[in-house]
């Protein structure tokens, strides 16, 4: 990885450059809310700057700001040293600003060079397409940016890579000079993140500045040559990569220290919880593992290798097609999640919002949802035993809140991910499977989480953690196995597991 | 943090008063008596009551059963169809039994038949309820010519069927004594149970009702049994109204029903919903019914006004829950 | 029997294959009849009545049901035309939507006869006069009542979509007031010719004002529907009267036969329509004279009368032939909808 050729061929170029974009002192206010609070950066050409924060921090207001969707209360955006006023998104785009969204906003039907040319196309003579010209121009950029794309195929037929260069081509198309990535990795797999950064660094040989929104540490000190850190709407830290390292990033983020992320109790393991034998599904093939109590056993693979079809699988909420799944001894059959939860395993889904939450629901319906059947006496529920319960838990998690009664959907992804954590304790489990649980959380929740899963193991239960986050399966299992395309790929113990031994076996 | 002190900020009690639950539901229906009183003298006597609470109690029976549907979000569009195919076996086993009791069931049984159709094609053959319970409305209201051309007429003419309709008891009508008991029966379901819970979860997150061990397809499964049966005791006590079992009835009536319930605030999302908002928008729509026709105003606004009150209340709802989606 | 259903397989071959020519014994018509919507009692009535007619003079009648629907009228006159009908009879979904095919049926010579609705263009319609039929209940209604009885309130249960049922309520009004005067109409509702709608709509009516003497319906289903209103409201039944029109079916004979306020029916003879409409059609064809209006007779009918037209055994009911036929129409009606 061409990591230190990147840093210095960049840092030859830009350093005595002028800014290419520059927010002095911009503030926004929400009611209520002080969204961004005297934000002051600077990017210059061929520049990669890190814009870092925990959700809540201000990088999604200032994108918008930048990108014209808001207007500031206060502050001056200069692009070349020209002070700009952003009415709407086109003047944003006019001025050479090309944010690249999360949400891509292509049209599926349309072909890459029509979606590259769609707000110009129509302004040709007489109103009148010129697909050549359209088709050539847009095969130019590719060619200028060293994209192996096709023009002419659909939208809807790439991957969402593919479709992040066409939004970047697109930016290109209309020679934009500040390009803004938010989160551009949270759906790519690590062959398509290597890519992506072979993008940005022609993007950034092309003099083009590049503002990069990303929760992923790893990341951010493989591209990025500056890290300006947000915290509350205000500004915490500008630095030069080089000059931090992951724990003094995480202390700008979170503004405290975090002194150990991954905790590891000593704990006993006991018997085995959890048996697989021979499990194939649609998508599975002949998966057999086990997991003790007081065990934490990771499972890793890449995008589309089968974690989650294992996770449902075993729960009964996803059907097999053959092999034998005991939990403590007793067949989990019929197949189903209310055998499952009988016999004492639960999923949390990675997917928090469409299975997990009832996101109108208070947090106290939220968290009894598993285990209703202890509040209820001939059929009838018994609230106030229910609040008592779910306000323990609130305590014994620290979960933040207003009032137990209020829609969960107002609780930070952290807080949710507790309330659904205690949705399972509260029933009383003895194998947990824990789908990324701690997707799309902030830095200091995740520590939260981390330290959770070590008591939960610790208190004896089998813990089943399925990630794709390399440092969350290091730091918390026991054993890990690996998963490629359905097959079980490798298994490992926690002292001879490695990184690189791991995605050999993820991509074999 | 930030958007939960709302309720908790003082204003003025009107504001409050606006902003709770039924707030909307009962300024509506405040301003409706109190307008119709002045309007109309006879609007405000104990006959005019009676008979609102009689039109509203056949609406009642089955928009009780559909919140339950909506709330698990589902929804049935047959229950018109049904509920006019249902008054005509009624009638028939009548005929053919000289039994009452009989007639009931067979209607109850018929409905409640529907009702699992509608299910199974839901949930087996996993067909979206809104389409598959259309095209059930259209076999019934086809198949109901199949079974009678014309109206099943009384043919015994025993005394004591039309009286279920049009009888009494301590002065309440016994229709109203009826939707009043399904009222009561579902608000305690709902707001009292396990059971009741698991409908609320299974419209809010069906895959989080999955994964935490319990069936939302049975529950779901219920939802349309109960709804297929309370039209069938809607369609016992319409035969008994009409004396005659109607092929005709029950057009629009479906449309009635899932405006009342959506205006009483349950969601078409699921999830979301309660009785005593179906209660209050039943009894809004049927005042308005009333109100219209005590006024001697043009009966074509019987729909329009219902019509322009339902997106009002679900513009204030919109309104109400707004800034907590953003 | 036999030859019947030979007749009838030779029919529907002959129908199938579109064949024009269709074996008949001899000299019998072959009429078409597009029925508007045969899913109604009172199509099914008049259906009834052609079949019988035809059948005594030696004619085949095919019924097709345009199901209210104009476009599937069209399709079926056309067909009819195509398969060389002797004569056509139909009862328009819609006045103007028939104009074409009469003009085309004029052009090729087949001669239509409309039922229920005139139109421009036409040859002949054959009809009841709707304010003649309210008109001489109204009177019914005022001498059953006395002619000195006083402040006589009627709620009229009403379709004012219509203007036929416009024209039967204002005709009650009128011959009620020809006996009593000062009988004053208090209720003017849309029961939308239907049970459960005329229910509704009185039961408000009578919680707003239930001094009422007179329930008007403007068919036996709107007469019905604003009785049950009145019982379903506790209202005592012994001074109340009951006009339906229609004799439609079976639902008004059985409401009168309990001898309670459902005194009086204004009955419209559906069979007789359908047997003065083949008359019609027949004349039509054999070139006589017909006049434009061909009106079928109605009456106003109480419990003691309905029997000497109507048998009824609970199940069914059977025109007496006799007793409407000696029944004498109109040459021309009171008032007509171009009237109003």
């Amino acid at each position: 990885m061409g990591k230190s050729d990147v840093a210095t061929a960049g840092a030859a170029d830009f350093h005595d450059l002028a800014p290419a974009l520059a927010v002095t002192g911009l503030s926004k206010s929400f009611p209520g809310v002080k969204a961004l609070d005297d934000v002051s950066l600077s990017v210059r050409p061929g520049e990669v700057l890190a814009l870092l924060g925990e959700n809540g921090a201000g990088k999604s207001t200032l994108i918008k700001v930048l990108a014209g969707i808001h207007k500031a209360d206060s502050g001056q955006i200069e692009i070349d040293g020209v002070p700009q006023d952003f009415t709407n998104p086109a003047d944003a785009l006019d001025a050479g600003i090309k944010v690249v969204f999360q949400e891509i906003a292509l049209i599926p039907e349309f072909s890459v060079a029509e979606n590259m040319f769609l707000e110009d196309h129509l302004a040709g003579k007489a109103n009148l397409v010129n697909w050549r010209e359209i088709h050539r121009r847009a095969q130019e950029i590719f060619d200028r940016a060293g994209f192996a794309l096709n023009t002419r195929a659909k939208v809807k037929d790439l991957s969402v890579s593919e479709q992040q260069l066409v939004e970047i081509s697109r930016a290109m198309a209309r020679d934009a000079r500040i390009v803004i990535m938010d989160e551009p990795t949270s759906s790519l797999t690590p062959a398509e993140v290597t890519h992506l950064f072979g993008v940005i660094n022609r993007l950034r040989k092309l003099g083009i500045a590049i503002v990069y929104v990303s929760h992923k540490l790893e990341e951010i000190f493989e591209i990025a040559d500056t890290c300006v850190v947000l915290r509350d709407g205000r500004w915490v830290s500008t630095k030069p990569t080089s000059e931090h390292t992951p724990a003094s990033l995480v202390k700008d983020m979170v503004g405290r220290e975090i002194t150990s992320l991954f905790p590891h109790s000593d704990r006993t393991v006991g018997r085995e919880i959890v048996q697989v034998e021979d499990l194939s599904s649609k998508r599975l093939d002949d998966i057999s593992f086990h997991v003790r109590a007081g065990e934490v056993v990771g499972f890793f693979g890449l995008m589309g290798a089968g974690r989650t079809e294992v996770a449902k699988a075993i729960v009964g909420f996803d059907p097999i097609t053959k092999g034998r799944i005991r939990i403590d001894g007793e067949d989990l059959k019929p197949h189903s999640t209310v055998r499952s939860k009988a016999l004492g395993i639960g999923l949390l889904s990675e997917d928090r919002k469409t299975e997990g939450l009832m996101l109108d629901g208070s947090v106290t319906r939220n968290m009894t949802l598993a285990a209703l059947d202890q509040f209820t006496r001939n059929g009838l529920m018994d609230h106030r035993a229910e609040t008592k319960q779910a306000e323990g838990f609130v305590d014994r998690f620290a979960i933040k809140l207003a009032r137990l009664g209020q829609p969960i959907r107002n609780l930070s992804g952290g807080n949710q991910q507790k309330v659904l954590l205690s949705r399972w304790l509260m029933f009383g489990l003895k194998a947990v499977v824990l789908d990324e649980p701690t997707r799309g959380i902030d830095v200091g929740a995740k520590a939260e989480i981390f330290a959770l899963i070590d008591e939960l193991a610790a208190q004896g239960l089998a813990v089943i953690l399925m990630t794709s986050e390399m440092p969350e399966l290091l730091g918390l299992s026991d054993r890990i196995y690996v998963l490629s395309e359905g097959r079980m790929t490798g298994e490992f113990t926690r002292e001879n597991a490695t990184q690189e031994e791991i995605l050999d076996a993820a991509i074999r | 943090m930030r958007d939960l002190t709302d309720d908790d900020r003082s204003g003025a009690l009107l504001r409050r008063v606006f902003n709770s639950e039924y707030g909307f539901l009962v300024v509506v229906l405040t301003l409706l008596v109190v307008g119709l009183s002045l309007a109309a003298t006879n609007f405000l006597t104990p006959s005019n009551a009676v008979a609102i609470l009689h039109q509203s109690s056949l609406v009642l029976i089955v928009a009780v059963g559909m919140t339950f549907l909506l709330i698990t979000a589902e929804v049935d569009i047959s229950v018109g169809a049904n509920l006019a195919f249902a008054s005509c076996v009624v009638m028939d086993v009548i005929n053919q039994t000289n039994s009452v009791a009989l007639g009931a069931l067979a209607g109850i049984a018929f409905g409640a038949g529907v009702g699992l159709i509608n299910a199974f094609v839901t949930l087996v053959l996993k067909v979206n309820s809104l389409i598959g319970t259309i095209a059930m409305m259209m076999a019934l209201q086809g198949g109901v010519y199949l079974y009678t051309r014309e109206a099943v007429q009384n043919h015994h003419q025993i005394e004591i069927f039309p009286k279920i309709a049009t009888g009494f008891i301590l002065g309440i009508p016994v229709p109203v004594v009826f939707a009043a008991v399904v009222a009561l029966a579902g608000w305690f379901y709902l707001a009292r149970t396990r059971g009741g819970r698991l409908v609320f979860a299974s419209g809010a997150n069906e895959a989080a009702v999955r994964l935490s061990g319990y069936s939302p397809a049975r529950v779901k499964f219920g939802a349309f049994v109960m709804t297929g049966a309370l039209v069938g005791l809607a369609a016992v006590i319409l035969a008994s109204l009409l004396n005659a079992g109607q092929p005709t009835a029950g057009t629009g009536f479906e449309l009635t029903v899932i405006a009342a319930v959506l205006l009483g605030g349950t969601s078409l999302m699921g999830g979301r919903g309660t009785i005593l908002g179906t209660v209050l928008a039943v009894l809004i729509l049927k005042i308005i019914d009333n109100g219209i026709i005590m006024l001697r105003w043009n009966q074509d606004l019987q729909i329009i006004v219902p019509g322009l009150v339902l997106i009002l209340a679900l513009y204030m709802d919109q309104k109400k829950r707004g800034p907590a989606h953003g | 029997m036999k030859s019947t259903h030979v007749l009838s397989a030779v029919a529907i071959a002959a129908a199938l294959s579109g064949t024009t020519a269709l074996a008949q014994d001899g000299e019998g018509l072959r009429i078409g009849y597009i029925v508007n919507y045969a899913t109604h009692e009172w199509y099914q009535n008049v259906i009834l009545g052609m079949e019988q007619r035809a059948e005594q003079l030696g004619h085949t009648v095919e019924v097709i049901d345009a199901n209210l629907d104009m476009a599937r009228q069209v399709a079926a006159a056309e067909d009819f035309m195509a398969r060389e009908m002797d004569v056509i009879i139909m009862t328009p979904v819609n006045e103007e939507g028939v104009v074409p095919i009469l003009r085309r049926a004029r052009a090729d010579g087949v001669p239509i006869v409309l039922e229920g609705n005139p139109a421009p263009g036409m040859q002949t319609v054959v009809a009841i006069c709707d304010y003649d039929t309210g008109y001489l209940a109204g009177v019914a209604a005022g001498e059953a009542l006395g002619a000195d009885a006083e402040g006589i309130r009627v709620m009229n249960v009403g379709l004012p979509l219509l203007s036929a049922t416009i024209l039967r309520s204002r005709g009650f009004m009128d011959g009620l007031q020809t006996v009593i005067p000062s009988a004053e109409m208090v209720h003017d509702l849309d029961g939308g010719g239907n049970p459960d709608r005329s229910q509704e709509v009185s039961a408000a009516a009578l919680a707003a004002d239930s001094d009422i003497d007179v329930i008007y319906g403007i068919n036996d289903s709107s007469a019905l529907g604003a009785l049950q209103a009145w019982r379903a409201a506790g209202l005592p039944e012994d001074d109340l009267m009951v006009v339906g029109t229609g004799a439609e079916g079976l639902a008004f004979l059985n409401e009168m036969q309990t001898e309670g306020p459902y005194q009086l029916e204004a009955a419209m003879f559906p069979e007789k329509i359908g047997f003065t409409a083949i008359d019609t059609a027949v004349a039509l064809f054999n070139g006589e004279e017909v006049p434009e209006y061909v009106i079928s007779p109605t009456t106003a009918l109480t419990l003691g009368e309905v029997s000497s037209y109507y048998s009824y055994d609970g199940e069914s009911r059977e025109i007496q032939w006799d007793a409407v036929n000696a029944l004498e129409a109109p040459e021309q009606c009171m008032m007509y909808a171009s009237d109003l």
